[in-house]
């Protein structure tokens, strides 16, 4: 029984917690400039992620380790160092994104700039993951975070033409824009498909106790929350399809985001998206300045938990409150927040190589995850997914540059 | 070649890697994030079709009651901003003909000065003259496009 609830729970956490401003901004301008064309980007980044999660979950319940903790025993300190230095550079900019998402909703909201808000969100993200444990800070925003299964409500009360979105999900050629159509593809996979969810997802098993019992629970969270969140970001480009298209807006400034439940909703529409906005942003701001901080920490041997007093483990608080400091400063600098959101999520996909690589082998070590070794499918979709990273990897700077827009 | 000197080569070239990585990373963030004067008609074009569409639903849903006064004056002047950036962006661009120019400045001069009365509809809560604006708004946006199509333009 108490197994059935904590699936359950770990379920309803994976839903509330999976948009972001990353999932948000790319499903949207895929959405207006291609209509249901790139939804096949959406489902291919849910299935990648769903293999990667389930695996640092199985990683963590057998081994004890989180996935940065293992690379490091097993690879060495200096290609974690490496991993650190590459990973740590394109999260802050997904820190900083997720920290302007939440200020583009309070600026919505007030009509006071996002820049100012900034430093009020930092000031509570901080007081958050100071005082509460770990249990509050997953918990507690990825329940508010279920306010975002109004996008799936959006979605079917607009009536789109179902069939035309199943078909999206095989994928196409463009018929226009085709460099602006890739950069968006990639995009929509980097904010898929980020390392700092599989580490984080990882972390979390260690923090709340996980066991080798425990690999059954793992498989269910990671392929149902997963999956519902997918369906989520599906629903997402769905309405922006609906909305944006017809009307010609593509999408290039975050204030167009208030506009794409009025349709759905009518004057609730802008109060759901603007709670949608700020609960998911902020969730994931500091999911990402946590794995930040587990990143350093872990990779160094400090003490570190958000189950234990700040005072038990210093270095740690310090390093998060850097982080939180340091992706602050990117909104207070003014950097356009849609812009650095999409140029973060690409990014991330052109650094997938190095963190999924040892990821594979650790997964296939015996000494780490004993007889819960991957099958070969498991091998074959991780695999498959490297070399996936690799051609993102490649494509990712020139398409920003040239179809970036 | 003894440990030392290879662990030093090693962290010499993971320090050099990352200033590498790092370098790539902001050079790209501010390509991105700066605008860029050489854009084409095509996509100036698309731009400003899309912020008269913008400005269109956003006076439709305020006058509705759908957004709050805030929320739409905000915009307003986000959209005043671009607009601007816009007709210098066309100004200065270099890839597009005299005459293109031209027809391009008028309508993001047009659309600037209506993103500017709606600005200051809102703010005198004047919902009637929002009204009127739709009406502007969607003849100037068909008017782009009739252009975006002549020039072979449009993806809609």
């Amino acid at each position: 029984m108490k197994k059935i609830m904590e699936m359950a729970l770990g379920v309803v956490t994976s839903v509330g917690g999976f948009l972001e401003i990353g999932s948000i901004a790319t499903a949207a301008q895929a959405g207006a400039l291609f209509k249901f064309q790139l939804v096949w980007a959406i489902i291919l980044g849910g299935i990648c992620i769903t293999f990667l999660v389930e695996q640092s979950g199985r990683l963590a319940a057998v081994s004890g380790h989180t996935v940065p903790d293992a690379i490091r025993e097993r690879f060495g300190f200096n290609y974690y160092l490496f991993l650190l230095a590459v990973l740590a550079l394109v999260t802050l900019l997904v820190l900083g994104s997720e920290i302007g998402g939440v200020c583009v909703a309070l600026e919505m909201a007030t009509g006071i700039s996002f820049r100012w808000w900034a430093v009020v969100v930092a000031l509570l993200m901080w007081l958050v993951l100071w005082k509460e444990s770990f249990s509050v800070v997953e918990y507690g925003t990825a329940f508010l975070g279920l306010v975002t299964l109004c996008f799936v409500v959006a979605a079917v009360v607009m009536h789109p033409p179902w069939r035309e979105v199943a078909w999206g999900a095989l994928p196409t050629l463009p018929t226009h824009d085709r460099l602006r159509y890739w950069f968006v593809a990639v995009s929509i996979l980097g904010a898929s498909v980020s390392p700092y969810l599989m580490f984080f997802y990882s972390s979390g098993a260690v923090e709340d106790g996980w066991k080798e019992d425990y690999t059954t629970v793992n498989r269910v969270i990671a392929i149902f929350g997963m999956s519902f969140g997918t369906f989520i970001s599906v629903a997402v480009l769905v309405i922006a399809a609906l909305v944006y298209l017809p009307r010609g807006i593509r999408v290039e400034h975050y204030a167009q985001l208030g506009l794409m439940l009025r349709d759905a909703f009518g004057v609730w529409g802008f109060w759901l998206l603007l709670a949608s906005l700020f609960v998911a942003c902020l969730g994931a701001a500091m999911e990402v300045t946590l794995e930040l901080a587990y990143m350093v920490a872990q990779g160094f041997g400090w003490n570190w938990s958000k189950n234990q007093k700040p005072k038990e483990e210093a270095r740690f608080s310090l390093t998060y409150t850097a982080f939180i400091a340091l992706g602050t400063l990117l909104v207070v600098a003014g950097f356009d927040p849609l812009k650095l959101t999409i140029f973060s999520m690409a990014l991330t996909a052109a650094t997938l190589p190095v963190a999924i690589i040892p990821f594979l082998v650790l997964m296939n070590d015996e000494e780490y995850v004993e007889e819960h070794t991957n099958s070969w499918f498991s091998n074959a979709a991780v695999v498959a997914i490297i070399g996936l990273a690799f051609v993102l990897a490649v494509v990712t700077i020139p398409l920003e540059i040239f179809g970036g827009g | 070649m003894n440990i030392r000197s290879k662990r030093g080569d090693r962290k010499t070239r993971a320090l050099r890697l990352c200033a590498t990585a790092t370098l790539i990373a902001l050079v790209s963030l501010s390509v991105s994030c700066a605008s860029d004067p050489q854009k084409g008609a095509r996509q100036e074009l698309q731009t400003l079709s899309s912020w008269a569409a913008t400005l269109r639903l956003l006076a439709d849903s305020w006058r509705e009651g759908s957004v709050p006064s805030r929320y739409a004056a905000k915009t307003a002047d986000e959209a005043h901003e671009a607009l601007q950036e816009e007709w210098h962006s066309i100004e200065q661009s270099t890839t597009t003909s005299a005459e293109a120019r031209a027809g391009l400045s008028d309508h993001a001069r047009t659309l600037d000065a209506l993103a500017a009365t709606l600005a200051q509809a809102v703010r005198n809560e004047n919902r009637e003259a929002a009204g009127q604006l739709i009406a502007q708004l969607s003849d100037e946006q068909k008017s782009v496009d009739e252009l975006a199509r002549g020039a072979g333009a449009g993806n809609r």
